[in-house]
């Protein structure tokens, strides 16, 4: 009996302290609800789950993220082959380029879509980014999947984080034979996310919950950390941080360069030129670090690299955001817009011919 | 290994749970405690673990010797064993990178050996001295020769240049070992206070070397005095439920200060202070603002983990906090800000300079090297210098002034009362954030401009117009919050150790407990959800 009344008591206790929890979490630490709806693709890595409609809601946004039935985030579908008249820009990322939490009006390819076209330029921009991917899943995508649209030409994101992914996830190695493919798949988080999806209240909890976001996001977090060493940050550190010095993550590795290498001239090969874009990221509203601080200075100067630094630089204001401030940290719509003003800058000055744009426009002064 | 690291909670998870398996069996807790320590302070880098050895041989040695009578030779082997030990174990695994280290290690033991083995020639008076000149010389030779080696060469070469001598300073970097200031300061007092006759020797090695490496308190203190905590090694540690939870809720609150308050207002302070120039007054006045926060929290923070940790392992360290902030004047704010280094500086530097015995002159320089050697202490650099000259220059003035005893004839509780010790503490409060200036800045040419922009802007008005404004104000309340309502309760309630106190009580009334759980409900979820995402090492740790 004594020993029911005491289980009564913990249990009575423990579901107390998870009211408690929830409650000082939507009060002092409102959560950022940014689900992701993966599935594993045939070709082994990660794809958006064909079709999914859902939404990311935080203490500053909401958005809803549309997936057409491809997995590409769109309305409407693409076929394989080209329309006539129209050239495609297939770009390759991780939830930036994908437009985690805004619209699809909002998002990076849907500006760069419109900003070429508004320049004459007849393009489709097909989204082939998934959240959490790094170089290695955008090279495995396109060489499986993104091939197969045509494009003419190929934009990969770079974010600081994609050599921690690269090496992660163990698609592919380099040794003194050069860049080899190791494992065949990689697919996190992809077995378990289904079965727990089939646990009844498990999508109202996963919506709704502050507390299960929290535990999740720490979770996740402890893990990475674990996994990764648990990286510290000191007080040299954080006063060279303040300094700018690019001290706070590793150079990319000949692993991150050999994949660069390939997927450029993987794309080469199928006749689409190769861009690499630089997603910055954001200290404060007015302080961003590009990512290319990790690649070497004569990959930076090389034709095909892109970033958006000074546009960032030149737009920054105490007042206005470029990055979320409250979920995870993604750009905001102004910030999408500069990011995409960048890309079809250059896509335009570099091949404006090949994407048909001064045709388009001498058809339209005929 | 940080105290907030997930690898420090298994660590001590497994030293607590060995460590009372083995109660009733004192020499093996000992040794547990002595190898968790080095390898707790090995996990930074472990060729400073001979550095450890060196000084508890040393002193051990020292001990024994400045006590009086002659010994057995044996001990010194002991000693001399515990340090050529450790330097072939920390060396050994990467001898091609550590063989020179090897080679000083064991030269520095012969170079020990020969040393207690010619002291032994002595006698009387002669030896005991002879012995405590030793300690001193070897402990502040360490301190010297690691924490201020590049800092006096750069500044020589500095004072040639400026007169036009053209000189080179020798390009050797030195690492400064962590914890080094606390614990040569605990094993100086261990032999002064011997050669005091304060306390006998002890003739347990293990027991000694457990005391000097003692992982709660190793790297950044309380500086324990031997006479305190060395006892507390040879006697039986009881199992005490309720010692164990109020160890444990004391960490968490410690956890709490340093992850969810510390940790997040560094961010203002380290912006405010990334290059003063180009800041603005109301920024500067909430860097400074949060700075205080900050080191409060850190340091405070880092103590009640400490003593929460040795509450849990058995043990009582000393209080080195007590509501600092609420000081009026300086010298109440160092008999509550960092005890344990004060009241050393105190027993050891102040006193035997003549402490106040000497008349008003002497009492003020007293003030002022003890103070200066104190700014001195936390690091290499003229700021440090700075901020202990300024504290040293206004205990002085208000000594002068003899405002302690001026404030002490008027009750508090009284009407005038609150005006004039609510003026003081105003007035104290920014002294304290003048000298945080200056301990924060990294020139003194930078805390000048900060201390400008703050003039500024409480002359400008900046302070009521645009400062409740700013996004890093609410930022700064949000996270100093509830800090200041413990403060508050614990000044006005008298109880200093917010949650273990008794308000709980198995005793408490049904309310009172469910007050109490909802309270550690609190911290523990701010513990858990508020800490930073960018871990901070802890401040004190440079020093």
């Amino acid at each position: 009996m004594k020993g029911l009344k005491l289980t009564g008591w913990v249990l009575g206790a423990g579901v107390y302290a998870a009211l408690f929890a929830e409650v000082f979490l939507r009060v002092f630490a409102p959560q950022a609800f940014i689900p992701r709806h993966v599935v594993a693709a045939e070709y082994g890595v990660r794809m958006n789950q064909p079709s999914k409609v859902y939404r990311q809601h935080t203490p500053e946004t909401v958005a809803t993220i549309e997936m057409n039935s491809q997995g590409l985030r769109a309305r409407q579908n693409y076929s394989l082959k080209k329309p006539d008249g129209i050239k495609r820009i297939a770009i390759f990322g991780d939830s930036y380029f994908l437009g985690f939490e805004v619209n699809l009006e909002d998002s990076f390819a849907w500006h760069l879509e419109q900003n070429m076209r508004a320049a004459g330029c007849p393009v489709e921009v097909l989204n082939f980014a998934v959240s959490g991917f790094g170089t290695a899943e955008m090279l495995r995508t396109l060489e499986e999947r993104g091939l197969g649209f045509e494009p003419d030409a190929v934009i990969f994101s770079w974010h600081h984080t994609d050599p921690a992914d690269n090496m992660r996830s163990g698609l592919y190695k380099i040794d003194d034979s050069g860049l080899q493919p190791t494992n065949a798949r990689y697919v996190p988080t992809t077995g378990v996310q289904e079965k727990l999806s089939k646990i009844p209240f498990y999508e109202p909890l996963s919506s709704t919950s502050h507390l299960y976001i929290a535990l999740r996001e720490k979770g996740g977090r402890l893990i990475k950390n674990i996994l990764t060493g648990g990286a510290v940050v000191t007080k040299e550190a954080s006063k060279l941080e303040t300094l700018e010095q690019p001290n706070d993550r590793p150079p990319a590795s000949p692993l991150d360069l050999g994949l660069i290498a390939l997927a450029k001239k993987t794309s080469e090969a199928a006749n689409a030129s190769f861009y690499l874009l630089d997603i910055p990221t954001v200290q404060n509203r007015t302080w961003f670090r590009s990512g290319f601080r990790l690649l070497p200075q004569k990959l930076i100067d090389a034709d095909y690299t892109v970033s958006p630094m000074a546009q960032f630089e030149a737009e920054k204001s105490p007042d206005e955001k470029l990055y979320w401030e409250k979920g995870h940290r993604h750009l905001t719509p102004k910030g999408n817009r500069l990011l995409a003003a960048e890309m079809a800058d250059r896509l335009r000055a570099a091949q404006g011919n090949d994407l048909n744009c001064h045709a388009a426009q001498k058809a339209a002064r005929l | 290994m940080l105290f907030n690291s997930a690898i420090f909670l298994g660590f001590f998870a497994l030293v607590f749970s060995a460590y009372w398996l083995l109660r009733q069996r004192i020499v093996a807790q000992n040794m547990l405690i002595l190898g968790a320590s080095y390898i707790f302070y090995g996990w930074w880098d472990s060729r400073f673990l001979i550095l450890i050895a060196a000084s508890t041989a040393c002193d051990y040695i020292c001990g024994l010797g400045v006590a009086g009578p002659r010994f057995a030779r044996f001990e010194k082997f002991k000693a001399i064993g515990l340090m050529l030990g450790v330097t072939i174990l920390v060396t050994l695994p990467n001898l091609s990178r550590d063989y020179l280290i090897l080679c000083g290690g064991i030269g520095g033991a012969l170079v020990l050996a020969a040393f207690f083995f010619g002291l032994e020639q002595f006698s009387g008076p002669v030896r005991r001295k002879a012995y405590l000149t030793l300690s001193i010389l070897l402990n502040l030779g360490l301190l010297c020769t690691f924490k201020y080696f590049g800092f006096f060469t750069e500044s020589l070469v500095a004072a040639f240049n400026s007169i036009g001598l053209q000189v080179h300073a020798p390009m050797v970097h030195i690492l400064l070992p962590v914890g080094i200031s606390f614990y040569t300061f605990q094993t100086l007092s261990y032999t002064i206070d011997i050669y005091r006759k304060q306390m006998k020797p002890t003739t347990r090695l293990v027991d000694f070397a457990a005391y000097v490496a003692f992982f709660p308190q190793l790297v950044a203190g309380p500086i324990e005095r031997a006479k305190k905590l060395l006892p507390q090694f040879q006697t039986p540690r009881v199992w005490d439920g309720d010692k164990i939870q109020s160890g444990a809720l004391l960490f968490l609150w410690g956890l709490f200060k340093k992850i969810a308050i510390a940790d997040n207002v560094a961010p203002l302070a380290n912006a405010a202070f990334a290059d003063p120039a180009s800041t603005t007054p109301s920024l500067m006045l909430i860097g400074v603002l949060a700075f205080s926060v900050q080191i409060y929290c850190d340091f405070s923070g880092y103590s009640d983990m400490a003593r929460g940790l040795a509450r849990m392992l058995g043990f009582d360290l000393m209080l080195n906090f007590n509501l600092p902030y609420f000081s009026r004047t300086p010298s109440e704010f160092w008999r509550r800000w960092h005890i344990s280094l004060s009241t050393w500086l105190r027993d050891y530097l102040y006193v035997p300079l003549g402490g106040n015995r000497g008349g008003k002159i002497m009492t003020y320089r007293n003030l002022m090297l003890t103070m200066l050697l104190g700014g001195l202490w936390h690091g290499a650099a003229w700021t440090f210098i700075a901020w202990g000259a300024f504290h040293g220059a206004i205990l002085a003035i208000y000594r002068m002034a003899n405002i302690d005893r001026g404030l002490a004839s008027v009750p508090a509780r009284s009407g005038q009362g609150i005006l004039v010790h609510g003026a003081a503490w105003g007035v104290m409060t920014m002294l304290t954030l003048i000298g945080w200036t200056l301990f924060r800045a990294e020139t003194i040419g930078e805390a000048w401009t900060a201390m400008a922009l703050m003039g500024e802007a409480v002359t400008s008005g900046a302070i009521i117009t645009t400062l409740p404004m700013l996004a890093q104000t609410k930022t700064l309340l949000f996270y100093a919050a509830p800090l200041i309502l413990v403060q508050l309760w614990q000044r006005f309630s008298g109880e200093l150790e917010f949650l273990v106190s008794p308000l709980d009580g198995r005793s408490g009334s049904m309310v009172q407990r469910f007050a109490h759980f909802n309270v550690l409900l609190a911290v523990l979820c701010g513990a858990v959800f508020l800490a930073a995402e960018d871990v901070q090492e802890f401040i004190y740790f440079d020093f």
